[in-house]
């Protein structure tokens, strides 16, 4: 998710209107993160998971979320959760279905790995849904509102303000290394020179910015904003995506 | 009552570059006075202090009547409005509407009078409330964030606003909008800038400091006239009047 930090915010989709737009960024965050924990303790089957994805398609459908979009961004993520997962699918012990030297994919390693990858991909699409309608400082208020520390949101909240600035600098930076090269790549000792530079004027920004803080008046403690109350919509999602994680739970246990 | 006055200010950074050695001057209320002088003159230092940012080594400063103090820092805080030259240092939260409206919370607003603060002072600088509110702060022109940061400082409703090179960067239709602006501010203000005919268009007293020393101080319409004095001091003549 944090892959799409310097764009997210930006998506188009977060502006639009629907039913799932109107729901509030906490609302939002909480129906999210509940589907993320029911994708965590559904036990592997198929027809399970087929539940999940047709009840996140359908909330697809509901928010207006462009599927070529949804599908970028989860082919980007998927590479990243992929080789991440590849342990899982070399450690299998049981029917050797493929070898390669040392390393062989098993079959239950390979059912192993295609559980988890399901559930990689079902808790992704759930997370991107949140990161496409909601602009990134909605969720960090979101989070806020939920009780999550308040200093970590505003560091929080500065990283993701601060983060395109600084990838403008290194930019920057290395336009200017390169335009005084005649090579296109640069050596370790000056990209190892960039980054150090990058330190020190992060430092510094972190300085002024402390600086200008104070001028406001800031003494130290961030001030609370008010937390507008969930309307009863905003609650029966919440609880309705409740009742289906347990419904699907009470479901396959009576099966 | 002098809403500022600065009696022999010095100034040591922990490097030993003594930056102000000996600065004193006093903006009388409604006055609009332009501090020029070359690049590392003490300008921004300067400033620092005003707001009480960096503790005075030696000399005494007075806003609105009473001293710098720990104490009265609340006091000054809110009497002096100080926008900084990069609005990337100033504006750090995450939107328009939190960061115009930090300032405030800050001196205690909140519900709706905070959120009309916010309002009033972004249409003060001609940004749509509309438009404007929800919009993350990476994502504005340096015009637009400038003009940001400005209402950063307004909404905390200053008696003095102290602005360091405000026109640094501005394209020509940013730069005119800007000098409007100031010129409709009914607050005391002190710009420093290299831009000198923002200066003589803005400001009726100029103070000319060079080396952390006050060269001398008058009439903006005099001294910007005088060739020989800005250009031994490192400017020189403002382009509308090199004719």
């Amino acid at each position: 998710m944090l892959l799409h930090v310097p764009t997210f915010s930006l998506a188009a989709a977060a502006y639009q209107d629907s039913p799932w737009h109107r729901l509030a960024p906490r609302a939002r965050l909480g129906v999210s993160l509940i589907l993320v924990l029911g994708v965590a303790v559904t036990p592997a089957r198929l027809e399970l998971w087929g539940i999940y994805a047709l009840f996140l398609l359908l909330l697809i459908v509901v928010s207006q979320v462009s599927p070529v979009t949804m599908v970028k961004r989860l082919g980007v993520e998927l590479v990243f959760v992929g080789v991440l997962l590849l342990s899982i699918l070399w450690s299998g012990q049981g029917t050797p279905l493929v070898s390669l030297g040392v390393l062989q994919i098993t079959q239950d390693s390979l059912a192993r790995f295609g559980g988890v990858l399901a559930k990689a991909l079902l808790s992704l699409v759930s997370l991107n849904l949140l990161t496409l309608t909601t602009p990134a400082p909605r969720i960090l208020q979101a989070l806020e509102q939920l009780r999550f520390p308040r200093l970590l949101v505003r560091v929080l909240e500065l990283m993701l303000r601060f983060l395109a600035v600084l990838v403008d600098e290194l930019g920057s930076m290395k336009r200017a290394a390169q335009a005084r090269r005649a090579g296109t790549l640069l050596g370790w000792g000056v990209a190892g020179n960039i980054l150090g530079s990058l330190f020190l004027r992060t430092y510094g920004r972190g300085e002024r910015v402390h600086l200008a803080m104070q001028a406001r008046g800031f003494k130290g403690s961030f001030q609370s904003t008010g937390v507008p109350p969930l309307t009863v919509i905003d609650g029966l999602a919440v609880l309705g995506t409740v009742g289906f994680v347990v419904g699907v739970l009470l479901w396959q246990g009576v099966r | 009552m002098k809403p500022l006055v600065v009696e022999s200010l010095f100034y040591t950074y922990p490097d030993g570059t003594q930056a102000l050695r000996g600065v004193s001057f006093a903006l009388t209320a409604g006055q609009n006075v332009a501090l020029v002088g070359p690049n590392g003159s003490g300008k921004s230092t300067l400033l620092l202090h005003l707001n009480g940012l960096l503790e005075a080594e030696r000399g005494t400063l007075e806003v609105g009547g009473q001293p710098l103090k720990p104490q009265n820092m609340d006091f000054v805080r809110r009497y002096v409005g100080l926008v900084f030259q990069n609005p990337e240092d100033q504006l750090f939260m995450p939107t328009v509407q939190e960061d115009v409206a930090f300032g405030p919370q800050n001196l205690g607003l909140a519900g709706t009078e905070l959120t009309n603060r916010v309002r009033e002072c972004l249409e003060v600088v001609g940004l749509e409330p509309a438009r404007f509110l929800e919009r993350p702060c990476f994502n504005l022109s340096l015009g637009e964030k400038k003009r940001v940061a400005l209402a950063g400082v307004l909404a905390m409703q200053p008696e003095v606003l102290v602005l360091d090179e405000p026109s640094a960067g501005l394209d020509p239709r940013g730069r005119r909008r800007l000098i409007r602006l100031l010129q409709d501010f009914p607050q005391t203000k002190l710009i420093a800038t290299h831009d000198l005919d923002l200066a003589l268009e803005t400001c009726s007293e100029t103070i000319l400091l060079e080396r952390g020393l006050v060269i001398t101080s008058g009439p903006t319409s005099q001294l910007l006239r005088d060739r020989v004095l800005l250009e031994t001091h490192g400017l020189e003549l403002p382009l509308s009047l090199q004719g």
